[in-house]
This record gives structure tokens, sequence and C-alpha cells, in this order.
């Protein structure tokens, strides 16, 4: 069982629609990266409005980080069905209009058989260039625990593009 | 080598995310709880609604009520359809005979429960939420009914049920909302309704017309007929490891149930979380199985549950093991006292 406790958290509430343009396209991103862009919007929403109803129910600030930590629960739950999640993995890393001698496209297609976690500490680490303990901050893990997801990633990936 | 590697791994999520779809405008409330449908594919922006308003309204109800849940419902129940809690008492004799019954007026498609004993003003925040969005209820197609026409909805739906019916006196009876919708075709718009009145502590639950065969219309009357499974203390370790004795995993089976206060307490608890908090829980589950199979309820009448939002979520994950999410708010408590099992 793993407890996340963050600080008490306070401060001003902004406007929904402000909350959605400030932190939406990052979550929106990140959403596109763990189940690809046709599901991206939805799974985006859902946590958006998540984080609604916990700010209406509590004193948030970080909505930033409480909303990547919805996007990566709701990918979670999108890919929940093993079927659903591989033709969803495979529409996010195998665009049909790709070349499939490319590097990166390889290199997306080791990232769609990472984990939802491995994939959501990847993008923050070489998308966001967050640290390991602003991961784990933004994430609620350990740091130990994103050290060991992002080494794993890496030696996937490092298989591929061998 | 790993200068390669890092540039790699960039080019790619640049070209994943030059896919990304347009953020567009805030996402109508009827985009809550049917993400992932059709439905909510096709964006209906003319309906766009202020969510921030009712944001407000929430934060207005459910901020101030916080402090006084635990003993005001009999058995609150997470509400967040990822995890079946409707049918949180299995044993529940009446579901099935109530699940038919619908002895509303034509047009009326959802039936919004306020808790017992709520207050006038706790009655006109639930109205007043129900009137925030008057491209899907119109004050026209709204209509409370208090607990002694409750009671006449309830003597129609239970007829043949008159032990359940003999349960809900004035006292314990729901008052209700009936809503009949402006457009009574668009379930996804009264869905997001529904999933938002659902978080209200005032509100018992929000039944759609198309759920009925899901839902017990007066929800748990009473403790008789809403005690759960007698306790797992015989057969194989269900919680932490047979080595061990410690793990954050819960192991069950089909129709097996874990009552994780009555087996080791000290594996989870204590608990002092301020502010909001997060827990989770591993379940693994048989072949076949999956999130949507997951029961889940914590007892509800105690001061330690006080701030304990009955939000849960089931994420799935490979291999059938499934994460449980507990959304809490300053829950402070010896141990968590809850009860999973698969339906």
């Amino acid at each position: 069982m793993e407890v996340i406790d963050d600080d008490p958290l306070h401060g001003t509430v902004a406007t929904s629609e402000a909350l959605w343009r400030e932190h939406g396209p990052i979550a929106l991103r990140l959403a596109t990266v763990l189940v690809g862009p046709h599901d991206a919007h939805d799974v985006t929403v859902a946590a958006f409005l998540r984080v609604v109803g916990a700010i209406a129910r509590s004193d948030v600030r970080d909505v930033r980080r409480y909303l990547l930590r919805a996007v990566r629960n709701e990918a979670k739950s999108a890919l929940r069905s093993a079927g659903r999640r591989r033709n969803r993995d495979l529409a996010a890393v195998s665009p049909a209009s790709v070349d499939d001698g490319r590097p990166d496209v390889d290199v997306r297609r080791a990232i769609g058989t990472l984990s939802a976690q491995q994939r959501t500490v990847l993008f923050l680490t070489y998308w966001e260039d967050m640290t390991e303990a602003a991961v784990a901050d933004t994430l609620g893990l350990s740091r130990g625990t994103v050290h060991r997801d992002l080494e794993r990633a890496r030696g996937r990936l490092r298989e591929v593009l061998r | 080598m790993r200068d390669e590697l890092d540039r790699s791994i960039r080019d790619a999520f640049e070209s994943m995310i030059a896919e990304a779809p347009e953020l567009g405008s805030l996402p109508t409330v009827g985009q809550v709880a049917l993400v992932g449908s059709d439905q909510a594919r096709r964006p209906n922006w003319d309906r766009v609604v202020a969510i921030a308003a009712v944001t407000l309204l929430v934060i207005g109800t459910i901020g101030v009520l916080l402090t006084r849940r635990g003993g005001d419902r009999a058995m609150p129940v997470a509400s967040v359809p990822t995890v079946a809690t409707s049918a949180v008492v299995p044993s529940a004799p009446t579901t099935a005979t109530l699940a038919n019954a619908w002895p509303f007026p034509d047009g009326v498609e959802m039936v919004v429960y306020v808790v017992a004993g709520s207050s006038p003003e706790e009655i006109d925040r639930v109205r007043s939420v129900l009137t925030a969005f008057p491209a899907i209820v119109s004050p026209a197609g709204l209509q409370y009914l208090d607990a002694a026409e409750s009671r006449q909805v309830a003597e129609q739906q239970l007829a043949d049920d008159p032990v359940t019916l003999a349960l809900l006196t004035p006292d314990v009876i729901p008052t209700l909302f009936t809503v009949d919708p402006i457009d009574p075709v668009n379930v996804a718009e009264l869905a997001g309704l529904a999933e938002v009145l659902r978080q209200m502590p005032e509100v018992y639950n929000a039944v759609l017309e198309s759920e009925r065969g899901t839902t017990t219309p007066f929800g748990t009357p009473a403790p008789t007929t809403t005690q759960p499974p007698p306790l797992l203390t015989d057969g194989p370790p269900l919680f932490g490891d047979p080595e061990t004795g410690a793990s954050s995993e819960l192991f069950l089976a089909a129709g097996e149930e874990i009552r994780a206060a009555g087996l080791e307490p000290t594996l989870v608890g204590p608990f002092d979380i301020t502010g909001l908090g997060e827990i989770r829980i591993d379940v693994q589950l048989p072949t076949g199985s999956d999130s949507t199979d997951v029961g889940f309820v914590y007892p509800g009448d105690t001061d330690a549950y006080a701030n304990f939002i009955p939000t849960v979520e089931a994420v799935g994950a490979d291999d059938g093991l499934v994460q449980v999410v507990l959304n809490v708010v300053s829950f402070t408590a010896p141990y968590l006292d809850y009860r999973i099992w698969l339906q």
C-alpha cells in the first residue's frame, strides 16, 4: 500500500477555464504519450474534471502536480484491458504515415512497450526536463522508484538503438 | 551512446506530441462520465457550462459539510462508477426487486436522492446545482418530493417487499428530485450531471432511468439489510506475504472478501494525512476479472472517517493487477477499515 500525503494546500482557486488553459497543454501532451492521440483528449478531460472535483473538495494549490497524477491514473484506466492496451499502444506509437525504418519510430515502439508509469517518468524527464527529485515529487513516488523506472526505460530503449 | 539515446528519446517524444489533439475549450459536464464513448468524442461546445460556477457551488457545499460527514449517511458508498459500488451490499435481498421499478412519470430520466434529514438550505443547494445547467435541466422539469411524497413512491416501488418498506420510516427515507431533462436523448449530459451530484454530501445518490437494474432506488435503508458478509478469518492468507507477513498487496479470489482491519491492521495504518492525499491499494485479481468486478466499501459510521472522501478509482494494469485509489482529505485514523471483494 502506498500512501501519498501532500502538504496542506492553500491558495487561491483560479477559474476552471484558466486552469484548463494553463495546465491543459502539458496534460494533453502526457496523455498523448501514454494513450496516443486518439484517446488523449478524453483522458485529459477526465483527469481535468477529477481535478476540478478535488478543488471543490479541498484547497488545492498545486494543480499541475495533481493533474499530471490524474492523467497518469486515467491513462492506466484507459489501458486496463490488455487487448485494448495493445491496440492503443500501437496507435500511440505506430502512425501509419511514418516510415517504419526510421530510428525514432523504433524508439516510439519501444516507448509503447513501457508501463504507463515508466512512460510518465520518461516524459517528465525528457520532455519537461524535470529532475528525478521533481518527477518523484510530482508523481508521489520515491526517488528510488523514479530512478529505477528511468533506468529500466533507458535500458529498454538502448536495446532498440543497438 | 547516452547522448544518442537522449536525443532519440526526445525526438520520439517530439514526433508523438506533434500528433496531440487540439486542447479546445473547457470540456462540458456531459463529458465527465462518458469519457471514451463516441458521444464524448463529439464535442458539444455550444453546451459548454461554467464548471467554475459549479465548482464554487460544490466548494460551498462539500467544503462546509466535510467536517460532519461521518455519521450523516447510513452507508456512504464510493460512487465513482469505475468501481462497481452499486452492488456494495451484495447480500441486500431487495435489489433485484427494486431494480425494474421506475414509478415516475414519463419523461423523468433522473432521480436525485437527497440524504434524509437535510435542511431546506441543503436541499436548495442540490436544486442550485441542478439548475446551474440550464441547457440540461429547466426549472419546469424539476420536481422535489418531500419525505411523505417520497414514501408514496417507495410504496409503489416496494409493493412486494414490505420488510424493506417498513424500514423506510420518515426519518430515514431520502427525499428526492425528479428530473425531466430538456433533451432526454442526451444521456451523456445527464450522466455527467449525475456524477457531479453524487459528489455532494447532501446527495445520497443520483440514478438515471437508463441505469435502473443496477441501483437500489432508496439506497440502503437500515443496518439490518446492509450487513456486509462475514469477515474472512479462516483459509489461506489473504493479506501479506505468507513468509514475512508484510506486503503491500492484497490477494483475493472470486467471491472472497477482505476486511483489512480484522486481519493486519498495522499494515494499513495508522494514517495521519493532512491536506489532500491518496491511499492506493494494489489488488491482484484472478484471471478474467478486471477492475469493474471490484466492489469496495468503508464504514461511514465512525468519526474517524469524517473527512474520508468517497471517491474510489480502479485503474488497470497488466495481469489483472488493479489499483484502488482512495482520495482522502485530512484523514486521521488508526487504520483503514475497509472491505473489498469481487462481485
